[in-house]
């Protein structure tokens, strides 16, 4: 998704201040317009691509298939699908996969915490947002394990916050396993 | 009876007293071996030295660029310790005849396959929180090199072959192959 930081500085100040910005900012935006909040500071985001569509769907699809057919517990969710991360109303994001295995974090709304696994699809204008903010937030969050998916480079990040030991850098060919499912891979050039 | 088994917590005391030509790091009290380094590590990183050095040294830098083995006190505490691939320190205070006593001003990794989640994960939050200003993560495998600039909040993946930019260093890029 693709984002454009809106920033309002309180003139007469010495030292110029953001706004921050809550949920109900989030919920009076007008229709079809959407945005993520951390930290107060909100990130506006615009129509996806087609390939980015094309692989949430693919994505969504095998999780969903894997949890079926395991009896699993976890569910999974494509955006728009709201994530208050910490539970705080300064912490807002949609992010593009989530799956949440815990369903009493799960409400009308959306999911109040962390997630167990979360997937980004990167666009140029994301990068900042997915490799940088998002990856240090998601793991102080709580988030088991966190997938950037790049189809610009064709290169997938896994971090597995919770044992380290998954956590690598993968490209579209290689088969790519999912760290909190047993047997469950991706092979990103079989899905495009 | 502990519900939870725990994981015994190293300092490094023990990193001295290991047998000569075993090489660790610590985390947080967890160690973690490393196994002895390839010929493409090597080359890459004993390449990456002399440009980095060769720049310094043509502008007249004060900055001090160091390669590994070179000891890594990261926090200043007894349960971290990393032996960097390439070290360059800017302000010479932190150094001393053991090795930098804080944060150097950038850090290369160049991955192993073993030292994949490490350098992936556990350092590039380690690093960023204890003050590095830059980390740069070189992967021989994939031909990648994925660049955080943390002042400036930057992160950019490269491609073998291409003009890397040195964010602590306006105007100086470097090519990795």
């Amino acid at each position: 998704m693709q984002y454009s930081i809106m920033k309002k500085g309180v003139n007469g100040m010495a030292l110029q201040r953001e706004k921050i910005y809550t949920i109900d900012d989030i919920y009076a935006l007008p229709d079809g317009q959407r945005a993520e909040l951390i930290d107060g500071c909100i990130y506006n985001m615009a129509p996806p691509v087609r390939i980015h569509q094309k692989l949430i769907t693919e994505l969504v699809s095998a999780l969903h298939q894997h949890i079926r057919n395991s009896s699993g517990e976890c569910e999974v969710y494509p955006a728009p699908f709201a994530v208050f991360l910490n539970a705080d109303d300064k912490n807002y994001v949609e992010p593009d996969i989530s799956v949440i295995c815990d369903k009493r974090k799960l409400t009308d709304k959306g999911c109040a915490g962390a997630p167990d696994l979360i997937m980004e699809v990167v666009s140029p204008a994301t990068q900042h947002m997915d490799y940088g903010i998002k990856l240090f937030k998601y793991r102080t969050a709580g988030v088991r394990e966190y997938w950037i998916i790049n189809p610009a480079t064709c290169i997938v990040n896994v971090y597995d916050f919770e044992n380290e030991a998954g956590t690598s850098q993968y490209s579209f060919n290689d088969e790519v396993f999912v760290c909190i499912f047993n047997g469950l891979s991706i092979r990103f050039s079989e899905l495009l | 009876m502990d519900a939870v088994k725990k994981e015994e917590i190293y300092t490094i005391d023990d990193i001295y007293a290991l047998p000569d030509g075993e090489r660790a790091e610590l985390i947080e009290g967890k160690i973690y071996y490393m196994a002895p380094p390839s010929w493409t590590h090597q080359r890459i990183s004993s390449k990456l030295h002399q440009v980095i050095a060769n720049y310094i040294d043509n502008n007249h830098g004060k900055c001090e660029v160091l390669a590994a083995p070179f000891a890594v006190f990261l926090n200043n505490d007894d349960i971290n310790y990393v032996e960097p691939d390439i070290s360059v320190i800017c302000d010479r205070s932190k150094l001393d005849e053991k090795g930098c006593h804080g944060a150097p001003d950038w850090v290369i990794e160049i991955v192993s396959q073993s030292s994949k989640p490490r350098d992936y994960m556990t350092k590039l939050f380690k690093y960023r929180t204890a003050g590095v200003r830059e980390y740069w993560i070189v992967d021989p495998e994939k031909l990648m090199v994925s660049v955080y600039g943390f002042e400036k909040d930057v992160v950019e993946q490269y491609n073998f072959g291409e003009d890397v930019p040195v964010g602590i260093y306006e105007g100086f890029s470097i090519r990795v192959e």
